[in-house]
């Protein structure tokens, strides 16, 4: 494997049967990420990029093929091994509600670190820088219930940022945002990829977001159908 | 505050409503066990209080055999050498000396059979309250012909204060029948049918007089400093007082219905607990997967972001020790207010047998210290074992049922 591929995954495939009724929602996908691409994979509902996120994630696994990580194997851990690597080594983004109501902005972002026994000084570092660079450092002692939609975005992001892990797997990060908020939001998150070379990969229908991406892959009936580079 | 705990407080405020209604249910059920475990403690031990206060004594020595055959030979061994041991032993505060006599009582209108005590009116206010019952003259105040009965026996022999009555009993020394005339000096009213039909109390000394037991006595009426003494069959009171032909009892032994009422009482509190524990494990496990099922999203959330599976339970078993614990507060304090409006009020069950013995008192709750640690303690760690069960729930929830709609 390719020192710089942040994710590889060779014939995947995900089949879910209900009843005698088999649905192939992805077919052998084999897909290489590299660090500090800014990607989209995009398609029309049913496409198969949410299986494909949840299974690059390891939230998901595969029926067949191979999915790596970081250079982990994702298929022999088990559920605390999993859960571990999602915590050190992916950040999400979801398309909303993605927040704990019942802790604040500070708290969020602090939450992973946390998990992840940083000390409470560093924490407290960390958190208010990421705020500072997502804009949010006088709404620390917020609730989510008491921001914007597109502000409670930015938590997020800087919640899937702040422990720098390898790359962040954002779903439809601007499905429930207006397009202004949405564009203002992928700015965001194009200048942090920039500036930090940090790695993205979004699922969308959303033109906007294709646009702006440095590399965008398609998927139709669970397969890759295109895969551009800008 | 910790994080989690935090976490935990905070969650169980989202929904106040819901969070204060199970804590009621479940503080309810705790208090419920206390106001039971207190009414219940506070009726025995009253009832206790009322067989050994009234007249009964904790402790009671008689010769071995006397209590079954009710021989006037049968007098206790060495009683005047037992009174005065009796007045150096550190355990007990009062005693009294007694005879008692099967005797047949007659006025002009009518007869009856009565159970004849001698008493020693000052002694005896240490052990009984006789004196306190005595409604209509006094407690064996005036000379040795003085004899009190009870309103009922004083109703069937149709006299009153200063009419003469005649005793007859048998005599120790030979069995003779000895007959006496006495004067209606007190009528008592004890609240007790069995008490004020068949009860007559004459002084010792003339009782001794009249059946010719010289300086003995039947019966030695016993109060220690410290009630629990009663019920300590481990002390070496019994052994030394008892001997080779005494025989020294406490109330379990003399009242065996009251002291296998208060085993019942023990299960019967049991029983309680066990329902009370099945209300709670349904309320906290009702509560805890409605707020879960409401937060599925959130808890995908959680796991997808890194939350392990054993934090994932420890999340909700905090939310259920927050529950636990304003449970506890509302059980201890509705139970305390409870128990204690009762206890100033009191249950009015007087006249009423329980256990052999006739209530006289109201019944009020008493308040013990395990009834404010222990339930509460047992309600929380209770509560915690339930909440296992949406714990692993939630511990083994797939993120990605979790959040249907996202990732």
């Amino acid at each position: 494997m390719e020192k710089d591929l942040v994710i590889e995954t060779r014939g995947v495939t995900r089949t879910y049967v209900t009843g005698e009724v088999k649905v192939h929602a992805l077919h052998p996908v084999d897909l290489a990420v590299r660090r500090g691409e800014f990607t989209a994979v995009a398609g029309p509902s049913g496409s198969g990029k949410t299986t494909l996120l949840n299974i690059v994630s390891g939230l998901d696994t595969p029926s067949s093929g191979k999915v790596k990580l970081a250079g982990r194997e994702m298929s022999a851990m088990t559920q605390a091994e999993l859960s571990d690597f999602r915590r050190d080594h992916i950040g999400f983004i979801f398309q909303a509600y993605n927040l704990i109501p019942v802790l604040t902005v500070e708290e969020n972002v602090e939450y992973i670190m946390l998990l992840r026994g940083v000390p409470a000084g560093e924490r407290a570092a960390r958190v208010k820088r990421m705020l500072d660079e997502v804009g949010l450092s006088g709404k620390k002692g917020r609730f989510p219930s008491q921001l914007s939609g597109g502000q409670q975005q930015r938590v997020a992001i800087a919640r899937a940022m702040v422990s720098e892990p390898d790359i962040i797997l954002a779903d439809e990060p601007t499905a429930n945002l207006d397009s202004a908020t949405g564009s203002a939001l992928m700015d965001m998150m194009r200048d942090l990829n920039e500036k930090r070379g940090m790695t993205f990969l979004f699922s969308t229908h959303d033109r906007m977001i294709m646009e702006k991406s440095t590399r965008l892959v398609t998927l139709k009936d669970g397969r890759i159908d295109s895969d551009t580079k800008k | 505050m910790n994080f989690y705990l935090k976490m935990a407080w905070r969650n169980s405020m989202r929904n106040k409503r819901r969070t204060f209604l199970a804590s009621l249910a479940v503080g309810l059920g705790l208090a419920a066990l206390i106001f039971t475990d207190g009414l219940t403690i506070g009726m025995l031990d009253g009832i206790i209080d009322t067989a050994t206060g009234t007249f009964m004594g904790q402790a009671q020595i008689h010769r071995k055999g006397f209590r079954d055959a009710m021989d006037p030979d049968l007098v206790v061994e060495d009683g005047p050498a037992l009174l005065g041991r009796m007045a150096s032993e550190p355990l007990v505060r009062a005693f009294a000396p007694r005879t008692v006599s099967f005797a047949m009582i007659a006025s002009p209108s009518n007869s009856g059979s009565v159970m004849l005590y001698g008493l020693d009116p000052e002694a005896e206010r240490g052990v009984s309250r006789l004196d306190r019952m005595v409604k209509e003259g006094d407690f064996l105040a005036g000379d040795g012909y003085a004899i009190v009965i009870g309103a009922a026996l004083a109703d069937t022999l149709e006299v009153g204060l200063g009419d003469k009555v005649v005793i007859t009993a048998a005599s120790a020394g030979g069995g003779d029948l000895a007959q006496g005339m006495f004067r209606v000096g007190g009528i008592m009213k004890s609240g007790s049918r069995a008490m004020d039909s068949n009860l007559a109390f004459v002084r010792i000394d003339r009782a001794r007089e009249l059946f010719n037991l010289g300086e003995n006595f039947h019966e030695l009426a016993v109060a220690f400093r410290d009630v629990k003494n009663a019920e300590d069959a481990s002390l070496p009171f019994w052994k030394e007082y008892g001997g080779a032909d005494n025989q020294a009892e406490g109330w379990p032994e003399l009242v065996p219905e009251l002291a296998a009422a208060r085993g019942m009482s023990a299960f019967g509190i049991l029983i309680t607990a066990v329902i009370l524990s099945g209300i709670v494990a349904l309320g906290v496990t009702n509560t805890l997967f409605m707020s879960l099922y409401e937060r599925m999203f959130e808890f995908g959330v959680l796991r997808a972001v890194g939350t392990r599976p054993l934090r994932m339970a420890l999340i909700i078993v905090g939310e259920a020790a927050v529950l636990a614990v304003i449970s506890a507060a509302a059980g201890v304090f509705i139970g305390w207010l409870s128990s204690h409006l009762t206890a100033v009020h009191g249950l009015d069950y007087s006249g009423i047998d329980y256990a052999g013995v006739t209530i006289l008192e109201p019944l009020r709750p008493r308040f013990r210290a395990l009834q404010f640690w222990l339930y509460p303690s047992a309600l929380f760690i209770f509560t915690l074992i339930v909440s296992l069960y949406p714990a692993v729930y939630a511990a083994r929830m797939n993120p990605v049922e979790a959040m249907r709609k996202s990732l």
